[in-house]
């Protein structure tokens, strides 16, 4: 089914049908209600009586040869149930591998990262051996009873000095550090040589960590009559992390079920497998006891997969009229000690190089992506992953080319970015940008701004009497796209092995008429039920109170991919849709049973927001009146659930509807309740080939991969003297296509807005040379408070893509793809500088650093 | 991030307290408001034997105008109680001003000043306040008469004080106001709440022929402990102050700390932000125009 309110085929909205949907009434969803009033249950709310605690013996090294593993003193410690090392565990659990399909130049290397250690460690915090004891209290305790003798090893401490020739191995099977390369060209080069003006810049983004209010953690028992594991843990990809346990423990999935609870929060580092988490699974098994693993804020920090830690090196080449002729790009990623499942190493070189040409023309691109192993903790998946340094890097060369070409930023943006008539585009780094209007985007940010507005303040502070030496302000803006939901085929070509790369639902109507739901893309507070249940409700006519929406558990949620990569809403939404519209073809066939019809004589209409089954075969006369929905697959135009904000609840009856007006001489209706009804009793008999029951399921892999798109634009205030850096002012213009929940798109908006400042500005995991974690606690790392995010002013715009049924696009990603260069291009507007290099975050030292070398910026724009 | 095991009482008078710390003496902790010493037992940086909880000496909890017109801070006295209460704005201008910046509302609504002090972070506000305003320290230990110690002798070396193993810390002794005294607190954090990378309390007056008199810079996060700017004080006591007298204190902050290099900043950088606070809380003092706060 199309959305009729969005067919594609009209013209996108333009700049001035920008519109904003200012902070709807709809914010408190249900979902939130219980969460927020203390009613959740979370994974350390799960407390089975005989559960034994894990604490974890981690290696102080960085990088070390295990000589010695002691654990008798630990093992006669109080309370303590079992010491396991890693020699133990090797014989019965296999290690945590990524495989990785890499085609065309790439080339990838897995590493085998054993849950437990058992001869070398290669980062600091490395599992050596667990301690099962009946608190975590005693199994702390005991864990530091535990004796370890390391022979210490060279270290590799970042990714610049593993590459160079000569550095200490981190794997064996890895001589040059390098376990996943891949390099990408697109146009010719001739135009990029000849072009006038060329502008450099490199880009560091510091390691950072998801860091969700819950940290992870796992609850395992093992029925040893059945043969089943019953794993619970705060994931965000419950079949995936079945999978994953299935491998190294090598039971199957089947026996196992992941059930996630309320999860306080994903962003990422929640889709990886942990080895914490196959070592409870092989205690539960091994002890024939619950087990419980409740990861503490400190593990967190040194041992939830860290992300990003990447260099790129960018050079651009532009006409003398500031048109892009060209962008050249080498990442350097430091993905640590091991490639971690399910997405493997490759994900940061791979995304950022896709992300590096932005919503821009760029005629040549050459693109060489490296993840280079180091003795760090393991990285993965953030929120963005490699994508926020598209817009970090070139962003910034593009105002360059524009201050060449003597541009103001907007109009060098302007002449460079790709108009709506020009989509679908192929873009260079590998995605069809397929909808939105991207000059519109910026024209919408800027004018909310109001860009004028600011530009006046700046000219202000820059002459302001006395402090204008000290005060300044600066605008920075970044335009960006994202690829959403993507598909198998994106997943195909990237190579990952792990990924299904579809989603499914189940809906069931039960004979009283309510509806369940259950889909394969958890909620870790996103709303998803919230926003699923809206889905449901007027996909099929129902209250939405009537729907009740069952995800994260393996045991009756159908198999799929989970939540990450901005994926819910277009991949699972996608599935919620499809199986909605079996739904329909399900009830049809109930009524036409019902009334001894063929099915072609019935159609499903949703009327005041009701749906239900009306006789056609009284006006069947023309052909035009009957609807194709029950006779077509999912994708043919069916009622129309209206999705789009302001179209709320308002049962749009798609085109067959005008034909067949209610009350129309011999229409008969069904409401969904009776045919809910009929299709229980066993006293409607059915033709052959109709089911009885209510169910269907529906798999979807998205048909095309939509790209959502944006604008951001900040005002920052800078103290040339403390270096300290406040963002004042902050507007996003976006478009993710038909707006499910705005409640749930804003505060997916704000919160990732927030989570990029903190990189341009805030966070970094650190390691010194030696490899020695630095980054203990939340005094060290520091995450953006309440007083570093100002009010986040968001401009939607509405536009379908044309690749799917719904048009919807994904979203989740989007604030922290645009906030990192918005924030550091104001920045260095404020200083009025273009350092050849910059590494983030920007903190006062480095902000001082900077003004130091700043020029006088023209008093007067 | 589990403690590890320890003995726990909660005596309710001074006198046990004391007897208590007498029989443990190294092995025992006292426990204030908890929010230095929770995270540090959690994480294991200390585990003691005995956790010997104030909380029920009630004696502990006064706060008020003492004796000689100056402000006494019992042992339990919460930074918040002290935020909340107007007669102490009135009273000390400028350790209330300073009171928003120590952490944030929660802490501080447990957090106890002589915890904070005992704990002796280098960048606790506190003990820049003491210093510019040359608090005086009352302590205990059982069998002992009661000590005073003056403010420029409490901080020992990094996180140790002039308070032993053996002693409580009972009362802050903050003495009276001068009249017209004028006064500056600044600090510059990565966030608002976090310790400062440096911050600065002064205080001076202005005598009858316009010079600056009983100058007190105490300065905090740019070295092992607080440390008073004795170099810069010596600047300023004497002249008539303005910009350029003050810029020159601030370049002699610049020479006389040592601040250290650690994860958060630099030494250089460091030393840089010392004479910036320095430099804008001696213009904020200034600003003042003598405002009779005593
Ligand atoms: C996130 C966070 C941010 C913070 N930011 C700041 C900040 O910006 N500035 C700042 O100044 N502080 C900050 N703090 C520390 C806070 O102010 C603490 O409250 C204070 O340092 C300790 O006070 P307490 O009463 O909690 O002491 P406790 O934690 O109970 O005790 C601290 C130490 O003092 C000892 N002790 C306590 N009372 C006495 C006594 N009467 N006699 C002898 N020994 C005693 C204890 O044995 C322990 O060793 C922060 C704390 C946190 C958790």
């Amino acid at each position: 089914m199309r959305f009729a309110a969005y067919d594609v085929r009209r013209a996108p909205r333009h700049a001035n049908q920008v519109k904003h949907v200012p902070g709807m009434s709809e914010a408190s969803t249900p979902e939130h209600r219980p969460l927020l009033t203390g009613r959740g249950r979370y994974l350390d709310d799960i407390r089975p009586a005989d559960a034994l605690h894990l604490a974890f013996v981690r290696s102080p090294w960085p990088h070390a040869r295990i000589r010695n593993v002691d654990a008798d003193r630990a093992r006669r410690a109080p309370g303590v149930a079992a010491v396991v090392t890693g020699a133990e565990l090797a014989g019965t659990v296999a290690p945590i591998r990524a495989e990785m399909e890499a085609g065309g130049s790439a080339r990838y290397r897995a590493t085998d990262w054993h849950p437990v250690a058992a001869r070398t460690v290669r980062y600091v915090g490395e599992i050596v051996a667990v301690v099962a004891a009946r608190d975590r209290y005693m199994a702390e305790d005991a864990s530091a009873l535990v004796d370890v003798e390391y022979e210490p090893l060279p270290v590799v401490g970042d990714a610049v000095s593993a590459i160079r020739g000569g550095a200490t191995q981190v794997h064996e099977h890895a001589p040059d550090n390098v376990l996943f390369r891949t390099e990408w060209t697109s146009g010719k080069k001739d135009r990029f040589e000849q072009a006038p003006i060329r502008v450099r810049f490199t880009c560091r983004h510091p390691r950072v960590s998801g860091m969700p209010m819950e940290a992870c953690g796992a609850v395992a028992s093992y029925d040893r009559a059945n043969g089943t594991l019953d794993f619970s843990s705060s994931t965000q990809v419950p079949h995936i992390l079945r999978d994953g346990l299935a491998r190294c423990l090598g039971i199957s999935a089947g026996r196992i079920r992941v059930a996630a609870p309320n999860v306080g929060g994903g962003f990422g580092p929640k889709m990886q497998l942990f080895p914490e988490e196959v070592a409870a699974a092989a205690l539960a098994v091994r002890l024939g006891r619950a087990v419980k693993w409740v990861q503490d804020r400190m593990e967190h920090l040194q041992a939830a997969f860290h992300s990003r830690d990447v260099t790129v090196e960018a050079e651009a080449a532009a006409e003398a009229d500031g048109r892009i002729a060209g962008l050249r790009a080498q990442s350097l990623c430091d993905v640590g000690a091991y490639s971690s499942f399910p997405l493997g190493c490759s994900l940061d070189p791979q995304t950022a190089g896709v992300a590096l040409p932005g919503p821009y023309r760029v005629p040549y691109y050459h693109y060489i992506g490296l993840a280079v192993a180091t003795h760090k903790f393991p990285t993965g998946a953030y929120r963005g992953v490699g994508v926020p340094l598209g817009p970090l890097v070139t962003e910034e060369l593009v105002s360059r080319i524009g201050r060449a070409a003597g541009l103001d930023p907007v109009e060098v943006r302007r002449r460079n970015l790709l108009r709506p008539d020009e989509l679908p585009h192929e873009s260079p780094g590998g995605s069809v940008y397929d909808s939105g209007d991207y000059p519109a985007l910026l024209q919408g940010a800027l004018g909310r701004a109001p860009y004028d507005g600011w530009r006046e303040e700046r000219r202000k502070a820059r002459c302001g009497a006395g402090n204008g030496a000290r005060r300044r302000l600066g605008i920075g803006m970044s335009c960006f796209v994202e690829a959403t939901g993507m598909n198998r085929a994106v997943y195909r070509k990237r190579g990952m092995a792990h990924v299904p790369a579809f989603d499914s639902a189940v809906l069931r109507i039960e004979p009283g008429g309510g509806v369940e739901a259950f889909v394969s893309t958890p909620s870790q507070g996103q709303g998803h039920h919230e926003s699923f249940r809206r889905l449901v409700g007027r996909g099929l006519g129902v209250p939405e109170e009537s729907v009740r929406v069952v995800l994260g558990d393996t045991a009756v949620t159908p198999y799929g991919s989970g939540t990450f990569a901005s994926r819910s809403m277009v991949s699972g939404g996608g599935a919620v849709l499809s199986a909605a519209a079996k739904m329909k073809e399900r009830l049809c066939a109930v009524a036409a049973a019902r009334w001894e019809l063929d099915a072609r004589q019935v159609r499903f209409i949703i009327r005041d927001g009701a749906g239900g089954v009306e006789r056609t075969d009284a006006h069947a006369t023309t052909g035009a009146g009957i609807d194709r929905m029950a006779t077509h697959g999912p994708s043919a135009k069916g009622p129309a659930p209206a999705l789009g904000s302001e179209g709320a609840a308002s049962a749009s009856a798609g085109d067959g509807s005008a034909a067949s007006p209610r009350g129309a001489a011999g229409t008969e209706r069904l409401e969904i309740a009776e045919l809910a009804h009929l299709a229980h009793t066993p006293f409607l008999p059915l033709p052959a080939g109709v089911e009885p029951g209510l169910e269907v399921h529906a798999a979807y892999d998205p048909p095309g991969v939509p790209v959502s798109c944006a604008a951001h634009v900040a005002l920052v205030e800078v103290d040339r003297l403390t270096g300290g850096a406040r963002v004042l002012r902050y507007v996003v213009a976006e478009d993710c296509g038909p707006i499910v929940n705005v409640a749930a798109v804003d505060g997916q908006i704000r919160g990732a807005v927030a989570q990029g400042i903190g990189c341009a500005l805030l966070e970094s995991v650190d390691y010194d040379e030696g490899g020695q974690h630095r980054s203990a606690t939340l005094m060290d790392y520091l995450v953006p408070a309440v007083g570093d995010v100002p009010d986040i002013d968001i401009v939607h715009m509405e536009t379908p893509s044309p690749f799917t049924e719904s048009g919807i696009k994904g979203m989740g990603e989007s604030g922290i793809i645009g906030a990192p260069a918005a924030v550091v291009n104001a920045v260095l507007d404020a200083l009025g500088v273009s350092p050849s290099g910059l590494v983030l975050p920007l903190t006062p030292e480095r902000i001082v650093a900077l003004a130091a070398a700043g020029r006088d910026p023209d008093p007067t724009s | 991030m589990k403690p590890a095991p320890f003995a726990y009482r909660d005596p309710d008078s001074v006198d046990e307290v004391l007897a208590l710390l007498a029989e443990h003496g190294d092995d025992a902790k006292l426990l204030a408001g908890g929010q230095s010493l929770g995270p540090m037992l959690n994480m294991r940086v200390v585990s003691p034997e005995f956790i010997v909880d104030l909380n029920r000496v009630k004696a502990l909890s006064r706060r008020g105008t003492s004796a000689d017109g100056g402000f006494a801070i019992g042992a339990l006295v919460r930074q918040a109680e002290l935020e909340d209460d107007p007669a102490f704005a009135v009273a000390q201008p400028l350790a209330a001003a300073a009171l928003p910046w120590i952490a944030h509302r929660p802490i501080r609504n447990r957090g106890t000043v002589a915890g904070s002090l005992v704990h002796a972070d280098p960048a606790a506000e506190w003990g820049g306040i003491i210093l510019a305003l040359d608090a005086r320290l009352a302590i205990r230990r059982a069998g002992a008469p009661p000590r005073e110690v003056e403010a420029e002798n409490f901080f020992t070396g990094i996180l140790e004080t002039a308070v032993e193993a053996e002693d409580l810390l009972a009362e802050i002794r903050l003495p009276p106001w001068p009249d017209g005294a004028r006064w500056g607190f600044r600090e510059f954090a990565r966030r608002r709440g976090d310790f400062a990378l440096a911050g600065v309390a002064c205080r001076f007056e202005v005598d009858g022929a316009g010079r600056c008199r009983s100058v007190r810079i105490g300065l905090v996060g740019v070295g092992d402990t607080a440390v008073r700017a004795r170099l810069a004080e010596s600047v300023l006591e004497g002249e008539p102050p303005g910009a350029e007298l003050f810029a020159a204190a601030a370049a002699a902050v610049g020479k006389e700390v040592e601040p250290l290099d650690d994860g958060h900043a630099s030494a250089a950088y460091r030393r840089h932000l010392a004479e910036v606070v320095v430099a804008d809380a001696l213009a904020e003092a200034w600003e003042q125009d003598g405002r009779d706060e005593g």
